[in-house]
């Protein structure tokens, strides 16, 4: 009968993600990898420019032929310009989950092992807004987690 | 004798301990705020503002119509001297960043009033929805307007009537919470 009794506890995993240090790392690698994705725009671009006012320049005393090819080729690269751009926010987001995975992982597996040892049958995350009333003082894990992880 | 009693004794205390139990009720927060005077006046009130806004951005895209237009007809015209075309082209172009400048504020601004507007009406649900789970000794109500639950009981442990009870509404609720309603 008494073992049949749950008890229930609640936790913030944002407040748990945000003081990991891993996540810190995380935004910074997210943060290099657009600085990179920035760079690479702007050189692009450069060279798109460059090209574009060497035939602006050149145009005159060149073959219609010639002419034709170069702008062919500043078509292209424009268009290739817009497909690295239009597959950013795709990549950012395919790098943050790859990222946030690991921690996502440490978080369960220890919010897993404390509800153990406290007993508790059933987590509640605060952080989803799920919950419309939780008691203020008592069923908290949180510290215990950011304990177990050995951050305050 | 005694140790039965003992044993009695034991498992009352049991029992007790059991009342300690954790109880979880559940609400559905959409069929709260639906028939709060104040959700209904708010909605109305962000309703109007937008009107007005729309009613200015309406003249601006006619504006803009009719800008094009002429200048259609201008280009159209060989006899147009190219400064002309030009400053008419430019007036577009500004009028156009106009629009979309305005575009931008009205959506910030909309969205301002409804967050500052949401603010006490929420305070206000979540207060009475604690009231309610401390009065009758829920550890936790959980929402269920969002999804978070596949499984809750149809019959017991929903708080929504007594929440809209505590709020003073009268009104009966758009009740969908209750698996028992008939469907309309």
């Amino acid at each position: 009968m008494l073992s049949a009794q749950q008890k229930y506890g609640h936790i913030d995993s944002q407040d748990i993600l945000h003081a990991m240090p891993e996540y810190k790392m995380m935004l910074a690698s997210l943060q290099r990898k657009q600085t990179q994705q920035e760079n690479n725009i702007k050189a692009m671009y450069a060279d798109f420019q460059k090209r574009q006012q060497e035939l602006n320049e050149l145009a005159i005393g060149m073959m219609e032929a010639v002419r034709e090819e170069k702008m062919r080729e500043l078509d292209s690269l424009q268009r290739a310009i817009s497909t690295y751009q239009e597959g950013l926010d795709e990549d950012m987001q395919r790098l943050q989950g790859k990222l946030l995975k690991p921690l996502n992982d440490k978080y369960l597996k220890i919010v897993n092992a404390v509800a153990k040892e406290n007993g508790y049958t059933y987590i509640f995350d605060v952080a989803t807004g799920n919950l419309a009333y939780y008691p203020e003082t008592t069923g908290d894990i949180t510290p215990l987690v950011k304990q177990k992880m050995g951050i305050n | 004798m005694k140790k039965t009693l003992l044993a009695l004794i034991t498992f009352m205390f049991a029992v007790t301990a059991t009342n300690a139990q954790q109880k979880i009720g559940h609400l559905n927060s959409v069929d709260v705020l639906t028939v709060m005077p104040e959700f209904t006046q708010m909605q109305a009130d962000l309703q109007k503002q937008k009107d007005t806004y729309t009613k200015v951005l309406q003249g601006m895209y006619e504006d803009y119509d009719k800008k094009q237009k002429e200048l259609q007809a201008l280009s159209q015209d060989k006899t147009t001297p190219d400064a002309i075309l030009e400053v008419k082209y430019q007036d577009l172009q500004q009028l156009q960043q106009r629009i979309t400048d305005f575009e931008e504020k009205v959506n910030t601004d909309l969205q301002k009033a409804q967050q500052d507007k949401m603010k006490p009406i929420n305070d206000k649900y979540l207060k009475a929805v604690k009231e309610v789970a401390v009065a009758n000794g829920y550890s936790y109500v959980i929402d269920i307007a969002a999804g978070a639950l596949a499984y809750f009981p149809e019959g017991t442990n929903d708080v929504t009537d007594l929440v809209i009870k505590k709020l003073g509404i009268t009104a009966t609720p758009a009740n969908t919470t209750g698996g028992a309603t008939t469907p309309k």
